[in-house]
């Protein structure tokens, strides 16, 4: 799916427009191309017009909230096999306590490719991005 | 007069309405009454166990054998047989005998009464005043204590003869609210939650049921002559909701300081961003971008510093002041705070007072606040909605002898998630405009006035915060109560805004 020059694209969802703007810089510089959206509800459309390999998202956000998101990307064929690395300000127990990732399982859903507590280790996250990449062999990112 | 007396012994011992005999060592009946034999038969050279048990020895567990060997009196319940092979209750009473004509041979008195419905109920009735497990009392008009059970006695000391208040409540005329007066007045049973002051002047809580014992015939036709209290101590259950209601209040203080944690990794975040951003663009020599990451970084120094001050007023808190206030009162003050803000953002706030909401002990200024927080809320939620008819309602009313409040609006609403994570913790959907913090005080101060808050909101329909405070929970007015500090404030004070 990587687009251009077989460069990996990432899409960041998340509410704070900052930590969208740092993820997009951080991630620029390391190679990927990016897109940042700040609200779930803009994110749907924003993963079919960008065609992201990879999604990194924030689970709790106003209105639909990022579990919703998380759902729908997973139900659309055309995107159930994007991996999605949740970056989060609680942790993962936290979170699936009272986000209920819980109820995936009983929806058949596949759970997050991976979890990241903010703030976010920068090296961590590259770390975390390249295992995802080359175990979903999605190219390279253009350094 | 010793004629009359003599006349009197000789006529009583026939027609006295119970069955008397006396009876030799070897428990023969040596003599007995005329009604003894009209019920037992012929007794003349017989055994009291031939005539009142059939047998022909002795009983095994002989009244008359202990009081031969030990002299005392003893009463039991019995059941005997009639001639005729009947057999019915009876009270037996056996004491020794003694008198000079009888050659100094012990004899005993044996006498017995039918033991009937009407003796046995008076009996239960004894034990039932007597032993129950409440403060049981008969106050006549002048609400002096003509009788007093065991428990009574031994909670509040002597009682017979003195008023209730002085017992009950150490107090030297009637209380404001006097259940046995509004009997004594209207004859209509009452009950109501007091507290009292033990013997060993220990505070007490009782809920005490009045009711009329008996009543007069009196030139205004019938007036109720005494009236009964009877009180179950709820002293117990009384510390138990205390407790609770401080462990409440301590874990929303905990769960605010746990949180912090959380609220502050997303400025956190913020910070490592603009300094990343500043970083890269100073590199690349890019002033785009070193502004950028500029902004990032005042955007969270001036989150961090608002994040401070309102965890300052969270923690220290101010030290709560209630005094009675007109729950309406405050809502208009909001209503009136936000209708500006309200109209430029094209939004509809409505104010909905319920008639007849009594003034309450209120912390007026921290309802204020935690009625702004809703109302903000609501606004911030129509602003991110697509609606364009917004509307927010602030009402007041009164329900189940509990006062109310509730914020409603069509707003953006919450879905599940959100709203789980709403009192939780620290936590904020708001991203930059949002500190976490809000709700957790509205928690708290709803918490403090022993109240409940909860919420029911649609993803797309709005939302619904409703406020409920029992009225039996709310502070004493003019009393500060306890802010998690251990500390207490009292006196009146003005508390409204």
């Amino acid at each position: 799916m990587s687009g251009s020059n077989g460069v990996p694209k990432i899409l960041i969802v998340d509410d704070e427009p900052d930590i969208v703007e740092y993820l997009c810089a951080v991630l620029e510089d390391n190679g990927y191309r990016t897109a940042g959206v700040t609200e779930a509800k803009e994110a749907l459309e924003a993963v079919s017009r960008e065609q992201p390999d990879l999604i990194l998202m924030d689970i709790l956000m106003p209105g639909e909230s990022g579990l919703h998101l998380y759902r729908e990307i997973r139900r659309n064929p055309e995107t159930a096999d994007i991996p999605v690395l949740i970056i989060s300000g609680y942790t993962k127990a936290e979170d699936f306590a009272a986000v209920d990732l819980g109820m995936l399982e009983e929806e058949k859903l596949p759970l997050p490719d991976g979890y990241l507590e903010k703030p976010i280790s920068i090296p961590k996250l590259i770390r975390s991005l390249n295992e995802l990449f080359e175990s979903h062999d999605v190219g390279e990112p253009h350094v | 007069m010793s004629d009359t007396r003599q006349l009197l012994h000789d006529h009583l011992f026939d027609q006295a309405p119970i069955m008397i005999a006396v009876l030799d060592k070897d428990f023969g009946v040596v003599e007995a009454n005329a009604r003894f034999q009209n019920l037992f038969g012929q007794w003349r050279g017989r055994h009291c166990y031939e005539i009142l048990k059939g047998r022909g020895s002795p009983c095994d567990r002989c009244l008359a054998a202990w009081t031969f060997a030990d002299g005392q009196v003893r009463v039991c319940d019995d059941r005997l047989q009639l001639s005729g092979d009947v057999t019915s209750h009876f009270v037996v009473r056996v004491a020794p005998l003694t008198s000079e004509e009888a050659d100094g041979e012990p004899h005993l008195i044996w006498i017995a009464s039918n033991a009937n419905e009407a003796g046995s109920l008076l009996r239960e009735n004894e034990v039932l005043f007597e032993r129950a497990p409440s403060y049981i009392t008969v106050l006549d008009r002048d609400l002096r204590i003509i009788r007093a059970n065991k428990r009574m006695r031994e909670t509040f000391g002597r009682a017979w003869g003195r008023r209730c208040y002085e017992v009950y409540k150490r107090r030297d005329r009637p209380c404001r609210v006097c259940p046995a007066l509004k009997v004594f007045e209207t004859g209509e049973d009452q009950t109501s939650t007091q507290v009292g002051v033990s013997a060993t002047g220990e505070e007490t809580h009782y809920i005490v049921k009045a009711s009329a014992l008996s009543r007069d015939e009196g030139p205004d036709g019938s007036e109720v002559k005494y009236v009964i209290e009877m009180a179950t101590d709820v002293t117990h259950l009384h510390m138990l909701e205390k407790e609770k209601l401080e462990a409440e209040r301590l874990a929303a203080v905990g769960q605010a300081v746990a949180g912090l944690a959380h609220g502050i990794k997303n400025i956190l975040m913020g910070l490592e961003g603009g300094v990343y951003v500043m970083e890269s663009g100073l590199k690349q020599n890019q002033t785009a971008k070193i502004e950028r990451g500029m902004q990032m970084l005042d955007r969270n120094v001036q989150k961090i510093s608002d994040l401070a001050k309102n965890l300052l007023s969270f923690s220290k808190g101010r030290v709560p002041e209630v005094a009675m206030t007109d729950p309406a009162d405050v809502c208009r003050e909001i209503h009136e705070l936000y209708s500006d803000l309200a109209r430029q953002a094209g939004i509809d706030l409505s104010l909905d007072l319920q008639r007849g909401v009594r003034p309450a002990p209120l912390d007026a200024a921290a309802i204020h606040t935690c009625l702004a927080n809703l109302v903000s809320n609501a606004i911030d939620a129509c602003q991110m909605s697509e609606n364009k008819n917004c509307r927010v309602v602030l009402r007041c009313f009164e329900k189940n002898e509990s006062l109310g409040f509730e914020v409603i609006d069509n707003g953006c609403g919450m879905d599940y998630e959100v709203k789980k994570k709403l009192f939780t913790t620290f936590f904020t959907t708001k991203g930059a405009g949002g500190t976490g913090l809000g709700l957790l005080m509205t928690r708290k101060i709803v918490q403090e006035h022993g109240g409940r808050i909860s919420v029911e909101s649609k993803p797309g329909q709005g939302t619904n915060f409703r406020i409920l405070l029992p009225r039996e929970r709310l502070p004493e007015p003019g009393s500060g109560t306890d802010n998690g500090t251990g500390g207490r404030e009292a006196g009146p004070k003005n508390a409204k805004k």
